[in-house]
């Protein structure tokens, strides 16, 4: 599964079943405006990745070197991209 | 933008409505089964299948929703308006909606933290106003932060246009708050005390949401509390603003603040509104509201607690008054229950359109809101002279100080010829009203208090201006401010205080326009409204009412009413001539259109008082606070003239009672009203003795012993006025009034169980009937007793004490008034006494 698989299946979960049945996820859209993700779904967002990944996976970490007007902002690439740095080094090929 | 509405008595059916190319507009109905798409397209039409074919609800994502059990058709459920504070991203799209209400957008910057709240708070007023335009009310609200006073102007604490006056005194950029900084937390309160223990300086300010805490602190301390975060995952971020509302921080800035919102002349709320202080609604004390909102500033706002109370107490729809992202706060706390939230205004669309998906969400929940009214009605006017060129010039003089100085000039010229113009165009005018019962004969005719025939001290009697003979006044007041427009309705009518006609009293009365076709009207600080004007009265296109499947003739006939003074009226007030079916939801009758301006729609108010005598006995004494929509569809017919009315309740509590009304005369339109509002009072046996025939009966209670107790068991303050109108004469009510408010509670327990051991000793020694009134009291040093107005009494030995809840008085042998006062308390602490329903 590449990252983007998995960053597909977490958003499923954290915005309900079928919204995305038919929605070909692209790195480009972005969460909030897109998607519809909430600044508070983040937080699920991220208990998600820590318990896929492990700590190194650490998603507060990352969004605090951003400031509010970037993490509204925020593409999905950009979290795919985060999460194949800092996950294991197979995943990092396949994105 | 199309919005596709249906609604099915199954899920079969709705699959099969949704297949099909057009769909008519659903009818008004109880169909449970319903499905509401924004900007309907094939993908959305997929998606909805799906959704249906599951079963559960859905509600909003990819603007679909869909609900077989909508939740505002569960009984005891309602709806509550939650209005934002301030939050990082500012962006509300409300300029289509100030144009659609015909007023001028709110100005809104976020420069400063004294603008950012206000812009806040007048985003929430606009949207609130439009969604009373909408039809669209709440039952309950709250506010997030700042967003709270919004929650209280909207519920009627205090007056929008003096918290305007307010700010304008203001200077919002010079207020000093704090220099400390918030923190948002991505986790639970818990976690963010444990995490504080043994740190100095910060401290929660916010309780939000299950997963999001904000903590308040110097630079130094917040940064340290986030790097200890972080290491654990949790996301943080700091807001973009400073201050320390809601923390102790504030405390040596509290003065201006102080000076602010507290100090605004505080009644009590005509819509609960919910403290997130308290997580409780606010208390009806005025003394006891300006406390809570000091407390306000200074401690933590309890908005997770609150949201899971006002869920437990029935409130399963959240509007989010406001764009940002209260709502995803609402929506975690409560992700283990069912409910809805939906935003009033998103910044992501433009505002009309957001308030399209909002109709469309409460449709489907089971509101029944007016689409109609989002439509286009009129051509936009354009203006003369636009102010373009003005821009332009304003622009060039960033870089040409001439261009600059020129602009400024023209800037000045155009002020004045608005001012000039504004005050030809008659917006706004004073004038006064004077109220008695000299200059208006018909309200001897609508008095409180029975009293002995022929008693000479009007005010005994407390004739009161009742709320549609109010209305009736504002809708001519209105009318007479704007010459050759005919008053067709009322929107958004509040009764903030008994007005009471003798002795006389001279009411200043405010107009204000407030839209090409609306006028304010405040009376005094009684009562105030929108009255719209038109052309002609609005044809009423609404489908007729059908009666109700479980209707049965009424108990009581409509000369019951009044002859067993169910109700107090008198005949220019008695309206209702025929009772004729009653159901769980309604009641239906005839109304003869009486002789006194308002009596016609005091009709409505008598019937919806007979439907609670019958369904709802131990509370059904009830009076107006509140109508949120006033129609009429044809010219009042004259005295004389029958006219058939329907009342249908919308929403029953405790406290309050909500309903629709339609009068129809000869098969037409005449009146329709939605939202008519009344307050309950405690009506168990005895209160309704009192309150029908006081003249027999007591509030206290005879005991075997010799003496008479009165135990108050915490009633409301709304309550305890009830029962001194009853029992207090013109001039012992002024007495009361000179009381310090901590002493009246137990000085009108005291005059009561006077009145009523005096009363019950002369009825043991053969008198007549007597009111609480022909007894009159001193009270001062040893207690003494005289009969008024030809009542003579003879010399009576009368004692009384107080403690606690508990009065009690004897007449006759004082001595025992000690044995009294202890077996009472004893009883009641032992719990004995069953407690006192009035």
């Amino acid at each position: 599964m590449t990252a983007l698989d998995e960053i597909r299946t977490i958003l499923t979960t954290v915005l309900g079943d079928y919204v995305l049945d038919d929605v070909e996820i692209t790195r480009d859209m972005s969460l909030t405006e897109d998607l519809g993700l909430e600044s508070i779904d983040l937080v699920t967002v991220g208990a998600m990745l820590t318990e896929r990944y492990g700590s190194q996976v650490n998603l507060a970490a990352f969004l605090a070197e951003m400031d509010i007007d970037d993490v509204i902002a925020m593409k999905v690439g950009t979290l795919v991209d985060f999460v194949a740095d800092r996950s294991a080094p197979s995943l990092a090929t396949e994105r | 933008m199309a919005i596709l509405r249906l609604a099915a008595d199954s899920r079969d059916e709705l699959l099969a409505l949704l297949a099909k190319p057009s769909t008519p507009e659903p009818a008004r109905g109880r169909s449970a089964f319903r499905l509401g798409i924004v900007d309907p397209t094939e993908k959305k039409r997929a998606l909805a299948r799906k959704v249906i074919t599951g079963g559960k609800p859905w509600r909003g994502r990819n603007d679909v929703w869909f609900s077989s059990a909508p939740l505002l058709a569960a009984p005891g459920t309602g709806m509550a308006f939650v209005f934002p504070g301030l939050e990082a991203e500012f962006a509300p799209q409300i300029t289509d909606v100030a144009e659609w209400l015909g007023v001028p957008p709110p100005v809104l910057a976020d420069s400063s933290i004294g603008t950012h709240a206000a812009s806040v708070v007048s985003v929430g007023r606009l949207l609130a106003e439009a969604l009373g335009r909408l039809a669209v009310w709440p039952d309950a609200l709250a506010g997030h932060s700042v967003g709270e006073w919004a929650a209280m102007i909207a519920g009627g604490i205090f007056s929008g246009a003096e918290f305007d006056e307010m700010l304008a005194r203001t200077d919002l950029d010079a207020i000093r708050v704090p220099g400390v900084q918030f923190a948002v937390l991505g986790c639970g309160v818990e976690q963010v005390r444990g995490e504080l223990a043994g740190r100095a300086g910060v401290v929660v300010s916010h309780d939000n949401s299950t997963n999001q805490t904000v903590a308040c602190g110097p630079d130094a301390a917040v940064a340290d509390l986030i790097d200890t975060l972080r290491d654990q995952g949790i996301i943080c971020q700091i807001l973009p603003f400073r201050s320390g509302f809601h923390t102790p921080m504030l405390k040596p800035y509290l003065a201006p603040f102080e000076a602010g919102v507290p100090s605004l002349r505080i009644t009590r709320a005509t819509i609960p509104v919910w403290s997130a202080t308290t997580a409780a609604p606010f208390p009806d004390d005025h003394n006891a509201i300006r406390e809570l909102s000091v407390r306000h500033l200074l401690e933590p706002v309890q908005f997770r607690t609150l949201i899971r109370a006002m869920h437990a107490a029935g409130t399963t729809v959240f509007v989010q008054v406001g764009a940002g992202q209260l709502g995803s706060l609402i929506d975690d706390t409560l992700a283990d229950v069912e409910h809805l939230t939906v935003a009033a205004n998103s910044a992501h669309r433009g505002g009309l359109d957001q308030l399209r998906r909002l109709l469309t969400a409460l449709w489907v929940e089971g509101a029944d809101p007016d689409f109609a009214a989002l439509e286009p009605r009129t051509e936009p006017v354009p203006i003369p002279g636009s102010a373009e060129p003005l821009a332009r010039l304003r622009a060039l003089g960033s870089r040409l100080p001439v261009a600059r100085e020129f602009a400024a000039l023209l800037d000045d010229m155009a002020g004045s010829v608005a001012t000039v113009l504004a005050a030809a165009d008659r917006t706004e005018s004073d004038t006064s009203l004077s109220v008695s019962s000299t200059t208006m004969p018909y309200l001897l005719d609508h008095c409180f208090v029975p009293q002995r025939a022929g008693w000479p001290e009007v005010a005994d009697r407390r004739p009161v201006m009742p709320a549609t003979t109010i209305l009736a006044h504002l809708m001519a007041l209105a009318q007479a401010h704007a010459p050759g427009q005919r008053a067709i309705g009322v929107e958004d009518l509040r009764f903030d205080r008994w007005l009471i006609a003798e002795p006389a009293v001279q009411l200043a009365v405010r107009v204000r326009r407030v839209g090409a076709d609306r006028v304010r009207v405040a009376l005094g600080d009684y009562a105030e409204g929108v009255v719209l004007l038109g052309p002609d009265y609005p044809v009423d296109v609404s489908p007729a009412w059908q009666p109700e499947a479980d209707e049965r003739p009424p108990a009581l006939s409509a000369e019951d009413l009044y002859r067993q003074r169910w109700m107090f009226h008198g005949p220019r007030f008695q309206a209702v001539t025929a009772s004729t079916a009653i159901s769980d939801s309604g009641i239906r009758g005839e109304l003869t259109v009486p002789t006194a301006p308002g009596a016609l729609l005091d009709g409505v108010g008598q019937l919806l008082g007979q439907w609670l005598v019958e369904r709802h006995p131990t509370r059904w004494i009830a009076f107006p606070t509140r109508m949120r929509q006033v129609r009429q569809h044809a010219a009042l017919p004259p005295a004389g003239t029958r006219v058939a009315c329907s009342v249908r309740v919308r929403t029953l509590t405790e406290d309050t009672v909500e309903a629709d009304a339609r009068l129809t005369c000869g098969g037409r339109p005449l009146v329709s009203i939605t939202g008519w509002c009344d307050r309950r009072f405690d009506s168990g046996p005895r209160a309704a003795a009192v309150h029908r025939f006081p003249e027999h009966n007591t509030l206290s209670e005879q005991r075997p012993g010799g003496w008479w107790v009165m135990l108050e068991s915490s009633p409301s303050l709304a309550t305890r006025e009830f029962y001194l109108r009853k029992y207090l004469g013109g001039a012992e009510h002024r007495e009361y009034e000179t009381c310090p408010p901590p002493e009246r509670r137990e000085w009108l327990l005291r005059r009561i169980v006077i009145k009523d051991a005096v009363r019950g000793w002369l009825w043991e020694h053969g008198s007549g009937p007597l009111f609480p009134a022909e007894i009159a009291v001193d009270d001062s040093h040893r207690t003494t007793v005289s009969g008024r107005h030809g009542l003579r009494l003879p010399e009576l030995n009368v004692a009384v004490a107080v403690a606690r809840r508990v009065a009690v008085a004897v007449v006759g042998d004082t001595t025992l008034i000690g044995t009294a006062l202890h077996t009472e308390m004893a009883a009641l602490d032992q719990g004995r006494v069953k407690e006192f329903r009035q």
